[in-house]
């Protein structure tokens, strides 16, 4: 399933964390450097640590939304025994059609 | 980046997670040695030491955290990682001002320990989303971001 999904975004996003990441710090810190003209550079990290901050708050908010993916057939028997693997207590997927899995 | 993959739409809320938590500790990392140096004055040999010291602690957290996610559930695991690191990147600055280096770098070795989690927690939080048939393909597809 995922492979198909997903071909259209990988080319664009590839290794977007490990390039871009870097990238950004290191021109805030040259800025800041720059900017701080032979002075304190103490205070030139506090914008990267807020912008972390700020990424971190959107990861956990998109953590707590994510939902195991739900075949059409496990609907009705929809297992209730609590699984602490599996948050949401739904059924493992095992599947050998993955392309009808959907969210609930 | 992030607009790509919210667009996609729902599965790739986890790919996008994944990619905030490594590009949070790759980014710390590229950063780390002269993080140290411009914040607290050390020498680049003190600051190498801090950087051997927070690796070790991303290699123990690749162990601790995956232990941890078995008992707890991997989104809370994951929701933990977030909370904690914000917070510890939060109270960064001030602990800066204040020059406060030892809490600082134990802060930082936390933050890689978390880094390390990630990476170690990310393939069993796909089996038990996707299923184990798909790990494969969609562990591939998330180690490209």
């Amino acid at each position: 399933m995922c492979p198909s999904y997903t071909k259209a975004y990988q080319s664009l996003s590839w290794s977007a964390a490990g390039a871009f990441g870097p990238i950004l710090i290191t021109t805030i810190r040259n800025e800041g450097v720059s900017e701080a003209h032979g002075g304190s550079l103490i205070h030139i990290y506090n914008v990267t640590f807020y912008i972390m901050c700020a990424l971190l708050i959107v990861g956990l908010i998109l953590t707590l939304l994510i939902r195991p993916l739900v075949h059409p057939d496990d609907e009705e028997t929809e297992c209730t025994e609590h699984n602490p693997h599996n948050d949401e207590g739904s059924p493992l997927l095992v599947r050998s059609d993955p392309d009808k899995l959907r969210h609930v | 980046m992030l607009f790509i993959n919210i667009a996609a739409g729902m599965p790739h809320k986890c790919i996008l997670n994944y990619n905030l938590a490594e590009f949070i500790g790759i980014a710390l990392l590229s950063q780390l040695s002269p993080m140290i140096q411009d914040i607290f004055g050390k020498s680049p040999t003190d600051a190498a030491v801090v950087v051997s010291v927070c690796s070790g602690w991303n290699a123990v957290g690749r162990l601790f955290w995956a232990t941890v996610s078995d008992n707890l559930g991997r989104k809370h695991t994951f929701a933990l990682f977030f909370s904690i690191q914000g917070l510890i990147f939060g109270i960064f600055p001030t602990l800066a001002d204040n020059g406060q280096y030892l809490p600082f770098v134990f802060g930082l070795c936390i933050i890689l320990s978390m880094y390390g989690g990630g990476f170690a927690t990310i393939p069993a939080f796909l089996a038990d989303l996707f299923g184990h048939k798909n790990v494969g393909a969609v562990h591939g597809v998330i180690l490209t971001r």
